[in-house]
């Protein structure tokens, strides 16, 4: 296996004067401008909703994705998904930590590098990939709280289906208009560093915050039954998770591709405690994965 | 550097940047806003820029009325500029100067604004601003308001309420938590929950009659902006809720020891308690006689169903 070089990103200048474009109280003012071009119909679905399909055009696009479920298969074990023995598995930046550099190839593809320049008004870079073979069922939330930055919203979530989801799976599921809630992190909700780290699972801690929106403001949970090659963009702060996997038997190939954009500072917002250090471990210098 | 410049020019820092024909200053510096007004003969200026270092902060455009600013310079435009501060910032060198530049569209022209009337101390106040924790705080102070005190502070996309503090000249100041609600402030990016609102006669004594104003800070450096003077109404204040024990501190009376409230009482109040403590302390004396008295009295034969010493005093032996 041929040694990965890991770039992390440093600004020599911050920009912490702009919003995203899809995030401007004028938005659809820009989007009736002709500012988004071609993505006026996506800029404002983000915009409004907090997710939005991305058509890609390339038409190497469907080999890449049998490709990197192809290079992946051989690292699950294929017998106990199809029993429905298999757990939720999931490979972390595989493109570092396994070699596979179509996974770094799909989260670079230029096609969603510049859909998301012209989307945010920034140069958008890829930091971490997540791929699935089955379903997560993760409990929705925010990955705001995971990596967020200043200014707000400079981050967003792509997932890439790389086979058609069936229902069910577990698929994807999330509420439109809750990217709109305040951004949380840890200080927010009056937690410290001790309180953080006791936990296995942190996240739990915001949880209850997220169930409470959900009960005053009424959103509703969509599903994204995807075709493989569908592309979902989806908000920095909106909610989403795993459905249930209903059958275990079936899997539900996946990448999710998180992006920073440029001249940013990086936070991770559940390490932004009461407690915090000023400079402390709350600051992140994220990977990037367009420089190798 | 600035040309001086007298009278209201003086006032309103009507200096001129040497060489690049701006002119304009720094009138108000709050912990979420900085405003003031700048412009420049014979160029249009299009926008205000923080800076530190090489890092953009904030920016806003050179773009509200000014009719004071234009009547004094014999110009046309909107000079005006409110530029919103973050309400968070990451680690930065604190060594690198901190400018706020306003410029033209092309950035041929800039020039340096200063605080109007404190030009040396603008780089200083300005970086204690942005390391301070009230940093992106906004607010007003409406006044007294049918009796009552009122305004409202926060801080944008913060769940919290935020804690501002009533300040009057020589006491010590009473905290304010804004937490109440008031309608319409989702609209600024706010949350509804940030209205305070204070009954006069809530205050201790030595608050009655006195100038008061609010602050965003403790020590009362970072006003909240208010329209007129806010007086106190005299005799409106009882002292029936708590008393600061230090600034950043507050106990209420009916907590800590009878030396620590008089310690930290207003002068008045302390008068009126010492007076009373007098008057405690005679009645004690008093009972420790009739207690003398009564001891005697008991060596000759019992006294059953035995009264206090208030019961005695008022005949009931």
């Amino acid at each position: 296996m041929v040694p990965v070089k890991a770039h992390r990103v440093t600004p020599a200048a911050l920009d912490l004067a702009s919003r995203p474009l899809i995030d401007q109280p004028d938005c659809e003012g820009l989007v009736a401008a002709g500012a988004f071009g071609s993505f006026s119909s996506l800029a404002l679905q983000l915009h409004l909703q907090g997710y939005g399909l991305l058509q890609i055009d390339d038409p190497l696009w469907l080999p890449l994705l049998g490709d990197v479920r192809a290079q992946l298969e051989p690292l699950v074990d294929l017998q106990a998904l199809a029993s429905g023995e298999l757990g939720p598995q999931r490979f972390q930046d595989a493109w570092r930590h396994h070699g596979l550099a179509c996974v770094r190839e799909l989260a670079c593809h230029p096609e969603i590098l510049s859909a998301l320049h012209v989307l945010y008004g920034r140069q958008a870079f890829p930091f971490q990939t997540l791929n699935f073979p089955n379903g997560t069922a993760q409990h929705f939330h925010s990955d705001a709280i995971h990596f967020h930055s200043l200014p707000h919203g400079f981050m967003c979530g792509i997932w890439v289906a790389l086979e058609d989801i069936a229902a069910e799976a577990g698929p994807l599921v999330y509420y439109p208009g809750s990217h709109r809630e305040p951004y949380l992190r840890a200080r927010d909700l009056g937690l410290s560093q001790a309180q953080v780290l006791a936990e296995a699972h942190p996240q739990g801690l915001f949880e209850p915050v997220w169930r409470d929106a959900l009960r005053e403001k009424g959103y509703r949970q969509e599903q994204f039954l995807a075709r493989q090659g569908d592309l979902l963009i989806w908000h920095a702060n909106l909610l989403h998770g795993g459905a249930p996997v209903k059958n275990k038997a079936l899997s539900r190939w996946s990448q999710v591709t998180h992006y920073y954009f440029r001249s940013c500072a990086y936070t991770t917002p559940l390490l932004d405690t009461v407690d915090a250090d000023p400079q402390g471990r709350q600051w992140r210098q994220p990977l990037d994965l367009t420089q190798r | 550097m600035a040309i001086k410049s007298g009278g209201l020019g003086g006032i309103l820092g009507m200096g001129r940047k040497r060489g690049s024909g701006i002119q304009g200053g720094i009138e108000h510096l709050l912990p979420g806003r900085i405003t003031g007004w700048a412009m420049a003969k014979g160029s249009e200026l299009q926008e205000v820029r923080l800076l530190v270092g090489s890092h953009l902060i904030a920016r806003a455009e050179i773009n509200q009325p000014r009719p004071d600013v234009c009547d004094q310079l014999g110009m046309q435009g909107q000079p005006g500029f409110s530029l919103t501060l973050p309400t968070e910032l990451p680690p930065l060198d604190w060594n690198q100067p901190v400018r706020l530049l306003a410029l033209t569209a092309d950035a041929t022209n800039q020039a340096e604004l200063q605080l109007i009337g404190q030009k040396k101390q603008t780089a200083d106040r300005l970086r204690a601003l942005f390391q301070s924790e009230q940093l992106g705080l906004e607010g007003h102070f409406d006044g007294l308001q049918q009796g009552v005190l009122q305004g409202w502070a926060a801080r944008r996309g913060q769940r919290q309420p935020a804690q501002i503090w009533l300040q009057a000249e020589g006491l010590p100041p009473q905290p304010l938590p804004c937490d109440q609600w008031r309608g319409g402030m989702e609209a600024l990016g706010l949350s509804n929950q940030c209205g305070f609102r204070l009954n006069p006669g809530q205050l201790p004594g030595g608050w009655s009659g006195r100038r008061v104003w609010c602050s965003f800070d403790p020590g009362g450096q970072l006003r909240l902006p208010q329209v007129e003077e806010v007086l106190v109404p005299a005799g409106s204040s009882v002292g029936q809720l708590t008393v600061p024990a230090a600034i950043g501190e507050v106990m209420p009376l009916k907590l800590g020891s009878y030396q620590e409230q008089f310690d930290f009482a207003p002068e008045d109040l302390r008068e009126h308690w010492q007076a009373l403590e007098q008057f405690r302390l005679f009645l004690d004396g008093f009972e420790e006689e009739i207690n003398s008295f009564e001891r005697l009295s008991l060596s000759k034969e019992a006294s059953p169903g035995r009264l206090g010493w208030l019961g005695r005093l008022l005949g009931r032996c």
